[in-house]
Parts: structure tokens; C-alpha cells; sequence
């Protein structure tokens, strides 16, 4: 039984006019449980609440019911009244007989009715009421502000000054945001300069603040007053606490990028800071993902790192860079099928560059001039390595371990080291002093070459471990030439190229007068028939069976040779050898077409029937294929077909601990560069196995690092510029002599044509800055790290970005190098700007006697291109635009193409009017439709509505007041924050009036263009007052939060969780329930409610089909009576 | 590639060069153009400056013919061209013009017909198509190419990607061998069918287009619209006559130079039927 | 208590369940605005029209009462950002679920009001009773007193 008191109010006339109050009263006594019911003149009024108090005491009233005016106006009143007398403010009932009654219902006696259900209601709801308290969660006291431009940096400051600790996230290298790109700011035309970067330096200063620069907030948990929020700190590449900004990295760093800062205006380097005032004051290096000339290289050559280097003239850095991973460039850069250039991103733009031209460029040079830094070994070790071949695969190995201080010894088979590179590739390819030159560099570390000695002839794998050998790598390469199998291949004049090649570099005394017919494809073919033309065979044919497309030599080879005279007779096979009296007399041929691919994907040849026929010959030459020859395995090394060594792919291990092997030998015929990449891999291995780390275990060690970085994009405005040409000797020196071919570029070609590389990577790793820097705080190897920081409320801040113009295709942005945005304008008047403050025309260099400002760009558009809003700001801007060019070109003439001037602000009117009548800037309303080169300047063609004529306007220079636009992640920031953003991104505020500074997540807060387009005062005056708010909730060691909150029967809970997704707050957690069932302990799931987060929608009470989840304050229970209560008649 | 092919009333008329290039052309590129049986008007010109409902209603009508064909509908006049596009996205797009047409045609029409310009149909053939057909390269021939406006605009009809730098034209003419011109007046308005009532508009923005043209460096120019060819070439006498200019530009359809290219004859691609002689032009370049 | 006579004579019983937040300020506002509209709605408070369980619908048809509106803020104005999305595809279910009940759909709606609505929610109150009073006394779901 219940103790209810219920007080009806006349309000004056409001109530009393239309609702019988004393019939009321007299209803509300027969009601159950009201032990108590008058009526007052008042109630809101202090006689009214007295009354109320009195009778609770006196009558020990458990629960009061108030039958006035809407909740919404006095409900809290009346708690607080009751609260006084000890009654639970929950316990207290309100009914609105006033809005929704005396107000709305003219009938007297029908108002009555109504009052007298509105009355029952309240009282059958007041009966279930239970008592409720608000509950207190605590709170970290420490405010989180991401982005770090005007608005942060004043939001943090607030906040820290008041003691509170404050952290501030900015994904850039700097703090200052677009505020520190604007020169002046309206309508004071104070440097923008000088009044932010005092505040940026105090913020840095700060002992309250911990500034997080180059840093980005991935994930946010809790709720208010408990957040965790996850930062990703990006790897700056450099020591934020050592580097003391002193610029010598940036000095000696030879890549360039548009920079940022000056909008694209000026170039910066790979290692950087964004503007001399940046704060931190330290520099970062800019990385994307690994370039991908560099991604293709076998070996992993660093080609953007020496090609950046020899742009900026510094050729034996350069060439350090180059030998890191491959010892032998002048030789790659000869012989090299380079698929870095084929992989070249120029190519996407031009044509790609010639990246191996300027590696040879860099050798032969450095080589030249002596200038080349030699490399030490590190300490001497003591076991002792055997390299069997002296191809580069093997040398490369015997290299790289020779530096790491392994003695070596490399067993050479042939009279003279070098493998295919000495007896595969001819001299006019690849002359043998250059070959000679860099195994001499081997030789100089050490290594030691024993030739005419083949395994498994002169010795065998156990003697390498007899002589006490540690480890063995075995590259003794593909020399076995195939035969094409067809009958006369014995004949004397038919010959295998490989033997043929190596006869000749053999300098075997040969004599070809006649003609000679090479059999295949390949690059061995084409050497061997260009060979040939230089051994004075009359003419040359290569016999192909496919087309040229498919001819797996090098393509600009094949070029060459047919140059020179060689002639292709494609799409047909040898069938026989003709023989006269045992030498070779011809060839039987048949004729070919492609037809189904195979599995090289290459379409399979076949023969026409009955289409043979002779080509007379006096030489064969058969270059189909090569194979390893490898006898010497005898059954220790396990073999696979085709006589090739097994090895495991990662570590070279082959079959035999301690015995590696690479190179042809395991690959079959490949290039050079992969042979050097399996020298180098083995070292490694071998290096590993030797320190006793089973390079199995090791195998991470030595794959291929991971892809990371940033994805590069190639910029729109590249020029296109001609590829260096490789100048060659001309034909007519070629006759019977085996002169070097190509000539090489000279420095100049070579510094060009590195010039026109994209830098991919943005930072080349030529490692430069590590040696330029005194205090040794560059560290390329750095990762990004993750840190989780908690604090109690979260102040967004993260601004906007310009939009850009290039939608608005009759602009001419970007086609026109004299239109430029607003922005790009700001950098050009900044004094340390690209034009250190001069205005300038782009296209001359020179100032101009006219300028345009169009307005609105991308603002006040509903089309496609453009977005609804009104950017604010962009007519203030453009006034100071003006002027600034009135002030700084003496006597030129400046035209503003406007649709409405909108001037709201302080002093702003006044600045426009001098804008206009004092300055005399020309004011034309009216949207501009087309912008056209006209002579030397452009033509802006505009109508002005006013006059209602077209206008044709000749200017020098167009700027765009382009739009503000959120970031272009702004949404995906406001899914991490769970804040509601607007159509076109911006953030959105929990009252467009009244709460204008916070979300609807308790707990966050906006500042600045986050929220929408503002200006400067205005951005700052927001970011203060969210600093307050922040204040006023972390100021507190306690919150109290609504108990209007759901909770769960967990006796009634299924555990099915259709409450779970239906919580827009993320409230409902999962809770294992350890019970007892039957005397067995079980544990189920049920849910459970996370009062901090729940905001009291009830939303789940109506998912949960067992009807476990209930609201506090308006149960299914309370409700019900309500429905019923209402409901009687 | 097979096409429904919508002459309309210019291309047996003012621009029966157009017509013949046109399918010397097509025929050259084996794409099969199949005459739209029992077409009618476009609605082009005196139709929607008219009524509203005739500018909808009767390419309306052609376009349901093509749907019940099973073919893309391509007109080389931009005009007729323009028309089509545009009742076509009037009808998927509004339930009124739906309506409308429906009542008009007394059969139901609710779009679905892929509407193609001769330009982005000879481009879908690729590039490579036209490099591979050209036997005689067009050296040396530096052309504006001039799109105009009905080509193009507007956009959310047409779907240009940038109407206001068109380029397909000029990669086309590149592949058959010739050097495009880079110039701003691409999409500027001829004057189009104000040719009659305010022949001085015309002849105005006649003389700025070659103008523009020849500033840019151009020696003939290049177009894909009837009306514009007309103005461009008939007017141009008397245009440049009236600013006291006196020079010559020929002015071709983009077909005829795709059809010297491929070595076709001057007879089937109408070159003697230009008020500014082009033949002296095609001779002194030996591509006839 | 008896039936209040009036003019019409029988008056239908109209229970409207109002979220806090955007439709209870709307009925304020309706009055605040001397609004007037048939006393037989009476209207019951809920935090959100996202809170209204099926089940409170038909209990109000069960003791007799002779329409049901459901109001909330407009679709995206929720102030619980999502409740009445809810609200809208449950009732959508709900008007079919009377039908199969036998209770006509007629005497049930949805309606979206803002607190800035008054006369809209003055008008839906009107609109709602005419309609019922039209339907006549709900009589296919109450429980026999």
C-alpha cells in the first residue's frame, strides 16, 4: 500500500479556466493508494511547494503526484521539492493537464474528463515508481585534442592552463595547421606568422601538454570521462628528442617533392620540415612504399637511391649505393635486361628511365677518377669458405662474405675467371678489361681465384671439406649447350653456340667467309649471330620457330643485330642438317604457325605439312637451349630434371648441410642480376649457418622484407622529357672487330636523365642524411609504434582542406599555369614563400598588371562539382587578396567575380568597403563561365548581372577562392568517435543553437572547420569554449550520470543478444554468469548493461524477446499501468 | 561492332559529305551500320524551340524503334545525337517524360537504348583500330579539333567526362597520324542554328573559332557536327572577309581525314563538296 | 465513470505514446499555441519512440482503447540518432499484425512530429480521431469487462 499525495494546480485561469480543478480533486481522492489530494492556486509557487512539504511530513507521503503544467517545465522543480522532505526525486509523478489539456480543449467538461485520466495515469504510474539514485563514475582527468591547426592548439591550451594534462595528436610532422600557410589574416592584416607561431612554441613549452606530432588516433574505446584511445605514432625516421633542426640532412638529401606547405608551389626534400618555424622543430623523412624499380630488381639494387644521387651530381656516393647490393655495376650496366625499367613508373608518363645507362654511367665514371671510397671488411673470422665457379653468382657470394671477413677461395673450371660473363657474353657487349676490373675488386679483398680447376675433375666436394672448408656454395652455371636433335648435327661447321661463344672468348683463331644460320631465340642466339658477322661470315640468319614477339632475347638486342645486318627468318624449325662429304652444307627447314599457348603462355608452334625447304649454309650455329652440367653431384647432391641442383629456395641449402648452391645451377639459364642475387642470398646464408643459426630457423631473416609505406601516386603535371639516347659506334666500325658497342652517356646525358625520375619512393634511402648528421639521430630502420592513452573527454579539432578546382573544367585549372587557388596565392604573398612575397605570374616569372578573383569556387553550387554550403570566409580572404596585389604591383588592376559579398563580422563590412571604394578593386556579380588563353594573358568570360551584359575580361593572373571541404576522412574519424557528421562531412554539433560545441557522444567536442566552414576568431572562440566544456567535465573526480538507464533481469537473459546490435551506444556488453544447476556449475553468456555508455533509448527492452532487459524510470511494468490507467473509462 | 544508324535530315542534305565519309568510314572499321527503318525527325531545332513535348515525343519514338531492333542507336549529327541522349535520360530519369512519351507513342517507351555519337563509336573500335587501318599516315596535318557544344553538354546527359576539354576526337586524328592542336576553343559555341535569324552572331563567333584555330597553330579543322561544319566552312568568307582577315581554313568532318588516312578516295568521302576548297590541302599533302 | 457525452455522443479513446524529446514537445507546443484537438487523446511519455513495445499497443487495444499513435522525431533526427528507424520498420510489421488480428490497421499510425510541430501534431491528432470515430468503438480486440 502506498502513500500518494496528489496536488492539482489552477494555474490562475490557465487550468482553472477549463478543467473543473475541485472536481479533479475530489476524483483523485477515490483513486488507489492516494491517501491525499488538494488543489493550489500555484504549485510551482513557493506557498505551492510548501504545502507539498508540509503534507509529506505530516502525512508520511511515500509518493507525489503534481497534476499541473508539462514536465518539461517543472518536473525538475518538484523533484528538488520533494527531495527535501527525503522523498526520492524518482518517486515523484507529474501530470500535464495543462499543454496537453486546459490549452487544448475548448470543452469544459471534456478538459475535465481528460485531467481526471491524466490524473489516474500519473498516479497508477506513480505507484510503481521506484526509487532511484543517479550513479557516479569516475573520471581521468586528462583531455585528449586531435589535430593540431589554430583550433587545437587554442583548445589545448585552454584546457592545460587550467591544469588539466592534455595530450594533442597532429597526423602532420608540425603543428599550425592552414592558419600557418596564410600570409595576413583579415580584416586586421596582421601576420598570421606572428601571432601563431608564439602560441605554437607556448603549446610546445607547455608542462601540461604532451604534444604528439606526426601522429593518428586509430581507435577510441569507453565513454565519457573513460576513454582509450589508440595513437599510431609514425615512424619519423629521426630522433625527435637529438635533432637539434640544424637542416644538414636536407642539405645532402638529393630528392626533391612538391612541398606541402607551399601548396605544391615549391619543392621540399625526402627529409623534411614543413616550415622553418615547424613545432617540433625537428625533421622527418617522408616514405612511401618501396619504388618500384627497386620492388623488381632480383637483387634489390636501390636504382632510385643512385639515380637520385647522379642527379645531383654525386657520382661516387652514388656508386656506394649501387655496390651495397650488387659489386659488379659497370658490368650489369653493359649486360643487365634491366627489368627495373620496365617496371619504371615514367613509363606511365613518358618512357621510363634509363636506369641502367646511368648505372654504367656511374661506374665507368667513378672507376675513372679513382675517386671510389673502398669498403673495409669487418674483423678477420676464421672459417674458411670454398666458391665453386667464378660466374657472378659466385662472386658476388665470394664478395660479400670476403666483407664480412670469411677467407675465401673460388674454383674456376676455365682458364680465367668470370663464368658466362667472360665466355658467354661477347666482348663487344661486355669488353673483358671492365669484366677483369671488378673480379680484380673481389680479388682485392681478399678472396683467392684457383682457375683450371673443376669439381669432380681436379677435385671433389669431400676434398673441400678435407682441405677444412666450413661451407660450400656451388655455382658452376648452365654451360652444356643442348643439340636440336635433327640428324647431321655432327657435321663439321655445326656447332652449339654456348661452345661457339666460348671459343671466341676463348680468342680461338676463327675464320667465317660464308653463311652462317644460328638456330633459336634467345639472347646466346643473338650473340652468337652477331658474333659471327664480326668473324666476317658473308651474311647471317637467326632461324626462329615463332615470331619476333616471342623471341625471349633481350628485344633492343635483337634490334641491334638486324641493325648490323643480321636477317630473322621466323616461324620456321631445322628439320636436318645437309651434309656434303661431312661438313655442313645447308639446312632443311620447315615452315611454322602458332597455334594453342603452352605453358610458357606462348603460342605453340606448328608445322605446316609439306612446307620444307633448303637454306644452303656453310655454318650451323644451334643456340636452343643450355643446361648445367653437373657430373660431379655423383649422388651426394640431390638432382632435380634437367640436371639441376636441388636447393632449398629461401636458404640455397641443397641436399648436403654446409653445401649451398644458386645461380644457373639451380635456376637453369637465367640473367646476371639473378645471379647475383643468389650469390648474395647465399653469403647470407652461409654467413648465418657459419655463426651456427640454422638457416632454416634464419629463413625470415632472409626472405624478402614485407611491403609497407604509403602507396605513391604520380603527379598529374609532369613534363614530358625525351629518354637520354645510348650513343653506339656506327656500323661501318663494327666490321670485324669486337669494339664495344655502346659508347656510354657522358655526364651531362646521365644527370638529365636521372633528373627524370619520379622518385616513387619519395625518400631514395641513399643514406646521405645519416652521414651528413652530426648528433646520429637518423634511423632508417624505425617502425611506426602504438600507444594507448586514456582520458577523460576527446576535443576534435581536425579542420578542413581546400577543395579541388579541377572539376571546374572551364577554369582551367592546372591546364592554365596562370590559375592558381586562393591558397596557392596565400604562399605566394607569404615573405619565406616560393616567391618570398612577390606576386607573380607562373607562366612569365613576372608580376601581373591584372588580376581575377573568382569566388565561390565549388561554394554555393548544388551541381555535381560543388557543395550547397557557403564556404564564409572566401569573401574576406579575397578582399585582402585584393588589396595585397593593389599594395604589392604598383598600379595593376584587380577584378573580383562575385555572387553575393557576405561580410558578417567584426570590422569585415569596412574592410570590403575599402576593398572596393578606396582600393578601387573591381566588383563584377556574376559567376564566371569560362576562362580562355588569349595572347600572352587569359580571357575570363563572365556576365554581369547587374548590367545584364556578358563581359569579356583580358587578366594576367585567375585565383579561385575554392571551397572548404572536411578532410577527406573525416567520416571515417567520425565512425572511430561515434559522432554524427552531416551530407557533406562535417562533424555535427548536439544543438545547432545551444549545445554548438559539444556531440552527441557525451564527453566530445568540436572546434573549428571540423564542425563547418568559419573563420579565424571564430574558429578560436569555438575552440575556448570546448576547451570549457572539457574543463568543466574533467574538473570533476566524479560524474553523475542519469539513472535512466536499462538494466538486465539476468535470471530472464537468453543470451541470444538481439539488444546488442540494436544499441546505437555500444552499451551492451557480454558477461559470463558462473551459477550452480543442479548442484553441476555452468557458466552462461548474458548481457550486461555499461551505464556509462547507456543514454536510456530503451530501444533494447523492446528487442529482447524474454523481456530481461527493462529501463529504469519507465519499465515495461510502469508502462503498463500508464496504458491501462489511461485506457479506463 | 553493329550499330542502329540514325542519318537524320542533314547527312543526305547540307552534310551528305558527312554521310558518305561517315560510312566509308564505318565500312573501313567493319563496324556494320544498320539504317534505323522508318526513322523520323530528331526533334532537333525547330521541333524543341517549339514544343516541348515534339522535342521528347519524336526522338522518343526512333528510340523505341532501336530498343525493339536490339541495337545502340548511333547519330554522327550532334544535334540529333544530343536529342536522343537526352530523351533517353529523361525517360529513365522522370516519371513524367515516361508519361509523357508513352501517351505520345501510344506504346510504352522506358528507356534502355545505349545512345553513341559517331566520335565515341569510332573510339570504342580503339585507337590501335584506327593506327592499324591508316595506310597513309596524315604527317604533318596540325588540327583543331572541334567538338562544339551539343557533343558534350550537359553533362549528367551526355556523361562526358570533361566537357570542357574534350579528347577522344583529338586521339583518334592522332592515331590516323596527325599532330592535334592544344587550343581552348574545343567546346565554344559556332552560333549553331542562329545562322539565319542573327547571321551577325554567327559570323562572329565563326571568326573567333578560326581564329582561336589558326592562333593555335592549326592548318584545318576538324569537326563532328553538320551545323558547326556549316557555319565553320560556308560562313567563313564572309566572317573572315568582315574582320578583314584573308586567309583559308579548311574545315573537314572528322571522318573525311580518318578516310584519307585510310587511303580512301576523295570521291567517296565528298571533299569536292567543301565551300572552302580542301583538295589543293589534301594534294599539297600527297594523301590524294 | 460513464462515457462523457458530447456532441457526437460516443467519443473514441486515443492513447499516443510521445518520445521526450521531439513529439511530447510538439503536443506542448500545440497547446502553448491554444491548439485545439479532440480531448479523447491522451497522451503517455516515453524517452524514445524507439521505447514503444508492440506489446503496449496491444494492451491499449485490450483495455479498450479504440486507436493507438505512435510519434517520434523525423527520420535522422532521432535524438538517439537511431530509435525511431526501429520504430518505423516494427510498426510497418505491426499495421499487418493488427490486420491478421482482426483489429482494422486504421486505428493504428505512426506519425513523425518535431517539437518545433505543434499544428502538425494538433492536425495528426484531429486526423486520427476522425478516422476511428469513423471506424466506430473498437470492439474486435477489447477484453469483455
Amino acid at each position: 500500500m502506498r502513500r500518494i499525495g496528489v496536488f492539482v494546480c489552477w494555474c490562475g485561469a490557465n487550468i482553472g479556466g477549463k478543467v473543473n480543478v475541485p472536481a479533479v480533486v475530489e476524483a483523485a481522492r477515490t483513486f488507489p493508494n492516494v491517501v491525499y489530494a488538494e488543489d493550489n492556486k500555484y504549485t510551482c509557487s513557493e506557498p505551492g511547494q510548501a504545502a507539498i512539504r508540509s503534507k509529506v511530513t505530516e502525512l508520511k507521503l511515500d509518493r507525489v503526484v503534481v497534476a499541473s503544467c508539462s514536465p518539461r517545465m517543472h518536473e525538475l522543480t518538484f523533484q528538488k521539492t520533494v527531495e527535501t522532505v527525503g522523498v526520492n526525486p524518482f518517486l515523484f509523478e507529474m501530470a500535464n493537464i495543462r499543454e496537453h489539456c486546459s490549452w487544448c480543449t475548448p470543452d469544459k467538461a471534456a478538459a475535465t474528463e481528460k485531467a481526471i485520466a491524466l490524473v489516474r495515469t500519473a498516479v497508477a504510474k506513480a505507484v510503481m515508481n521506484d526509487p532511484l539514485q543517479p550513479f557516479p563514475i569516475p573520471v581521468t582527468p586528462r583531455a585528449l585534442v586531435i589535430g593540431g591547426g589554430i583550433a587545437g592548439i587554442q583548445a589545448a591550451l585552454d584546457v592545460a592552463d587550467t591544469g588539466i594534462e592534455t595530450v594533442l595528436v597532429e597526423r602532420d610532422p608540425s603543428i599550425g595547421g592552414v592558419m600557418a600557410q596564410l600570409d595576413k589574416t583579415f580584416p586586421t592584416l596582421d601576420c598570421s606568422a606572428c601571432i601563431l607561431t608564439p602560441k605554437m612554441v607556448d603549446l610546445a613549452r607547455h608542462p601540461k601538454v604532451r604534444l604528439m606530432s606526426y601522429a593518428e588516433v586509430e581507435e577510441v574505446k569507453g565513454f565519457i570521462g573513460n576513454f582509450q584511445v589508440k595513437v599510431r605514432r609514425k615512424a619519423r625516421y629521426v630522433d625527435l628528442k637529438n635533432c637539434k633542426g640544424c637542416g644538414d640532412c636536407a642539405a645532402v638529401c638529393p630528392v626533391k617533392v612538391p612541398s606541402e606547405y607551399e601548396a605544391g608551389l615549391g619543392p621540399r626534400t625526402a627529409i623534411y620540415r614543413p616550415f622553418p618555424q615547424a613545432v617540433p622543430g625537428a625533421f622527418t623523412i617522408d616514405k612511401a612504399e618501396r619504388p618500384p624499380c627497386v620492388r623488381t630488381c632480383p637483387a634489390g639494387v636501390n636504382a632510385q637511391g643512385y639515380v637520385a644521387l647522379v642527379s645531383q651530381g654525386k657520382f661516387k656516393e652514388a656508386l656506394a649505393v649501387e655496390k651495397r647490393q650488387n659489386p659488379f655495376p659497370s658490368i650489369c650496366g653493359r649486360v643487365c635486361n634491366h627489368p627495373c625499367e620496365t617496371e619504371c613508373n615514367r613509363g606511365q608518363v613518358d618512357v621510363p628511365v634509363s636506369i641502367c645507362a646511368i648505372k654504367r654511367f656511374i661506374a665507368d665514371t667513378v672507376y675513372a677518377d679513382g675517386s671510389e671510397e673502398p669498403v673495409l671488411p669487418a674483423s678477420a673470422k676464421d672459417e674458411r669458405v670454398a666458391v665453386v665457379g667464378s660466374g657472378p653468382a659466385g662472386l658476388a657470394c665470394a664478395h660479400s662474405l670476403a666483407l664480412e671477413g670469411y677467407p675465401v677461395t673460388v674454383f674456376e673450371a676455365l682458364p680465367k675467371p668470370g663464368g658466362m660473363l667472360r665466355y658467354g657474353i661477347p666482348e663487344y657487349r661486355l669488353p673483358k678489361a671492365v669484366l677483369d676490373r671488378e673480379i680484380d675488386q673481389v680479388r682485392q679483398l681478399g678472396v683467392e681465384i684457383q682457375t683450371n680447376a673443376a669439381l669432380g675433375k681436379d677435385f671433389s666436394l669431400t676434398d673441400l671439406k678435407a682441405r677444412g672448408y666450413a661451407a660450400v656454395f656451388i655455382a658452376t652455371g648452365a654451360h652444356k649447350g643442348q643439340s636440336m636433335g635433327v640428324p647431321g648435327e655432327d657435321a663439321t661447321g655445326c656447332v652449339d653456340g654456348i661452345t661457339f661463344l666460348r671459343d671466341v672468348g676463348l680468342g680461338k683463331p676463327m675464320d667465317l667467309d660464308g653463311r652462317v644460320v644460328v638456330v633459336g631465340g634467345g639472347n646466346t642466339a643473338v650473340d652468337a649471330a652477331r658474333s659471327a658477322l664480326r668473324l666476317g661470315a658473308r651474311d647471317v640468319i637467326i632461324l626462329y620457330r615463332r615470331t619476333r614477339a616471342e623471341m625471349p632475347a633481350n628485344s633492343w638486342e635483337v634490334d641491334e643485330a638486324v641493325h648490323e645486318g643480321v636477317k630473322l627468318h621466323l616461324l620456321a624449325a631445322p628439320v636436318a642438317v645437309t651434309v656434303r662429304n661431312g661438313r655442313v652444307a645447308g639446312l632443311k627447314c620447315i615452315r611454322m604457325e602458332l597455334g594453342e599457348p603452352d605453358a610458357s603462355g606462348r603460342r605453340r608452334p606448328v608445322p605446316i605439312a609439306g612446307s620444307e625447304f633448303d637454306l644452303p649454309a656453310e655454318y650451323v650455329v644451334t643456340a636452343v637451349s643450355q643446361s648445367p652440367d653437373t657430373g660431379f653431384a655423383d649422388g651426394v647432391l640431390e638432382l632435380r630434371r634437367g640436371g639441376i641442383i636441388a636447393a632449398n629456395p629461401v636458404t640455397l641449402q641443397t641436399s648436403v648441410p654446409g653445401v649451398f648452391a644458386g645461380g644457373d645451377a639451380v635456376k637453369g639459364p637465367a640473367t646476371v642480376v639473378e645471379a647475383i642475387a643468389d650469390g648474395n642470398r647465399a653469403a647470407n646464408a652461409i654467413g648465418l649457418y657459419l655463426r651456427a643459426e640454422a638457416p632454416e630457423a634464419s629463413a625470415a631473416a632472409l626472405a624478402d622484407q614485407p611491403q609497407t609505406g604509403k602507396p605513391f601516386t604520380i603527379p598529374k603535371d609532369v613534363a614530358k622529357v625525351p629518354r637520354a639516347v645510348m650513343p653506339t659506334l656506327e656500323l661501318s666500325r663494327r666490321r670485324r672487330n669486337f669494339t664495344e658497342v655502346e659508347l656510354g652517356l657522358d655526364a651531362e646525358a646521365a644527370m638529365a636523365e636521372a633528373a627524370r625520375c619520379l622518385n616513387c619512393g619519395i625518400c631514395c634511402e641513399c643514406r646521405e642524411c645519416e652521414r651528413a648528421c652530426e648528433p646520429k639521430c637518423i634511423d632508417h630502420s624505425m617502425q611506426d609504434e602504438t600507444e594507448t592513452i586514456e582520458v577523460g573527454s576527446i576535443i576534435v579539432a581536425t579542420g578542413f582542406k581546400p577543395m579541388d578546382p579541377v572539376a571546374y573544367g572551364e577554369y582551367g585549372y592546372r591546364r592554365y599555369p596562370d590559375v592558381i587557388t586562393s591558397l596557392e596565392f596565400e604562399r605566394m604573398c607569404g615573405a619565406s614563400g616560393p616567391t618570398s612575397g612577390q606576386i607573380l605570374r607562373p607562366s612569365t616569372g613576372k608580376p601581373p598588371h591584372t588580376v581575377l578573383f573568382i569566388q565561390c569556387v565549388g561554394s554555393r553550387d548544388e551541381g555535381k562539382r560543388g557543395h550547397q554550403y557557403c564556404s564564409k570566409t572566401c569573401c574576406m580572404y579575397t578582399a585582402k587578396h585584393a588589396e595585397l596585389v593593389m599594395d604589392r604591383v604598383p598600379g595593376a588592376t584587380t577584378y573580383v567575380c562575385y555572387m553575393d559579398v557576405r561580410t558578417p563580422g567584426k570590422g569585415y563590412e569596412e574592410f570590403y568597403r575599402r576593398t572596393s571604394e578606396e582600393y578601387g578593386a573591381r566588383y563584377i556579380r556574376g559567376r564566371v563561365a569560362k576562362v580562355q588563353p588569349n595572347g600572352d594573358g587569359l580571357r575570363v568570360r563572365v556576365e554581369d548581372t547587374l548590367a545584364g551584359r556578358p563581359l569579356d575580361v583580358q587578366v594576367d593572373l585567375v585565383v579561385l577562392a575554392t571551397a572548404m571541404e572536411p578532410q577527406a576522412d573525416s567520416m571515417d574519424l567520425a565512425r572511430v568517435l561515434k559522432v554524427g557528421y552531416d551530407a557533406d562531412g562535417f562533424f555535427t554539433e548536439a544543438h545547432p543553437k545551444l549545445r554548438p560545441v559539444e556531440t552527441n557522444t557525451g564527453g566530445i567536442f568540436l572546434a573549428g572547420t571540423c564542425q563547418g566552414p568559419k573563420d579565424i576568431p571564430e574558429t578560436v572562440a569555438q575552440a575556448s569554449a570546448a576547451a570549457v566544456k572539457a574543463v568543466a567535465l574533467l574538473s570533476k573526480d566524479k560524474l553523475l550520470a542519469s539513472p535512466i538507464v536499462s538494466y538486465v533481469n539476468e535470471t530472464l537473459c537468453a543470451g541470444d543478444f538481439f539488444c546488442q546490435p540494436i544499441c546505437p551506444y555500444g552499451a551492451i556488453e557480454e558477461k559470463e554468469l558462473a551459477e550452480r544447476i543442479a548442484g553441476r556449475p555452468v557458466t552462461r553468456k548474458v548481457a550486461s548493461v555499461n551505464t556509462g555508455l547507456c543514454q536510456g533509448c530503451g530501444a533494447c527492452t523492446v528487442a529482447c524477446r524474454s523481456g530481461a532487459i527493462n529501463l529504469k524510470g519507465y519499465t515495461n511494468e510502469q508502462l503498463l499501468a500508464e496504458v491501462d490507467a489511461v485506457c479506463l473509462k | 561492332m553493329k550499330l542502329a544508324y540514325y542519318p537524320g535530315c542533314s547527312l543526305s542534305s547540307t552534310a551528305r559529305e558527312y554521310g558518305e565519309s561517315t560510312e566509308a568510314v564505318a565500312r573501313a572499321l567493319d563496324i556494320e551500320l544498320v539504317q534505323l527503318p522508318d526513322w523520323n525527325c530528331c526533334g532537333a531545332t525547330s521541333a524543341h524551340s517549339t514544343s516541348h513535348a515534339l522535342s521528347l515525343g519524336l526522338p522518343a519514338r526512333n528510340l523505341a524503334i532501336a530498343k525493339r531492333a536490339g541495337l545502340d542507336l548511333m547519330a554522327p549529327c550532334a544535334a540529333c545525337y544530343n536529342r536522343f541522349a537526352a530523351t533517353e535520360h529523361a525517360v529513365v530519369n522522370d516519371t513524367h517524360t515516361r508519361e509523357l512519351v508513352g501517351s505520345l507513342l501510344g506504346e510504352e517507351y522506358t528507356g534502355g537504348v545505349k545512345v553513341l555519337n559517331l566520335v565515341t563509336a569510332i573510339a570504342a573500335c580503339g585507337e590501335a583500330a584506327v593506327t592499324r587501318r591508316t595506310v597513309r599516315p596524315l604527317k604533318g596535318i596540325k588540327v583543331a579539333c572541334y567538338y562544339g557544344c551539343l557533343l558534350v553538354r550537359p553533362q549528367e546527359v551526355t556523361g562526358h567526362p570533361d566537357p570542357e576539354y574534350p579528347e577522344e576526337m583529338d586521339r583518334l586524328l592522332a592515331a590516323a597520324g596527325a599532330e592535334p592542336v592544344d587550343w581552348a576553343y574545343k567546346t565554344e559555341c559556332c552560333g549553331a542554328s542562329l545562322s539565319l535569324s542573327r547571321t551577325d552572331i554567327v559570323l562572329k563567333l565563326s571568326r573567333d573559332i578560326l581564329e582561336a584555330a589558326r592562333e593555335a597553330g592549326a592548318d584545318c579543322i576538324a569537326t563532328a557536327c553538320p551545323l558547326c561544319q556549316t557555319n565553320l566552312d560556308m560562313r567563313q568568307p564572309k566572317a573572315l572577309k568582315m574582320f578583314k582577315l584573308n586567309y583559308r581554313l579548311p574545315v573537314f568532318f572528322f571522318t573525311q581525314l580518318l578516310g584519307l588516312g585510310f587511303g580512301l578516295g576523295p570521291g567517296e568521302l565528298g571533299l569536292q563538296r567543301h565551300s572552302v576548297d580542301v583538295m589543293r590541302f589534301v594534294r599539297a599533302r600527297r594523301l590524294a | 465513470m460513464s462515457q462523457v457525452g458530447t456532441a457526437a455522443g460516443w467519443e473514441p479513446t486515443i492513447v499516443a505514446f510521445c518520445c521526450n524529446w521531439c513529439s511530447y514537445a510538439g503536443a506542448d507546443l500545440a497547446g502553448i499555441s491554444r491548439l485545439a484537438y479532440p480531448a479523447s487523446l491522451r497522451i503517455i511519455r516515453v524517452p524514445c519512440s524507439g521505447r514503444v513495445n508492440p506489446h503496449f499497443v496491444l494492451r491499449a487495444f485490450q483495455r479498450g482503447a479504440d486507436g493507438v499513435l505512435v510519434a517520434g522525431c523525423h527520420p535522422g533526427d532521432c535524438h538517439y540518432t537511431t530509435g525511431n528507424y526501429f520504430t518505423r520498420r516494427r510498426y510497418l510489421l505491426m499495421q499487418r499484425l493488427l490486420e491478421y488480428a482482426g483489429v482494422n490497421p486504421g486505428r493504428f499510425e505512426v506519425k513523425w512530429i518535431s517539437g518545433s510541430e505543434g499544428p502538425k501534431f494538433a492536425q495528426a491528432a484531429r486526423e486520427i480521431t476522425a478516422r476511428v470515430r469513423a471506424l466506430g468503438p473498437n470492439r474486435e480486440m477489447r477484453d469483455e469487462a
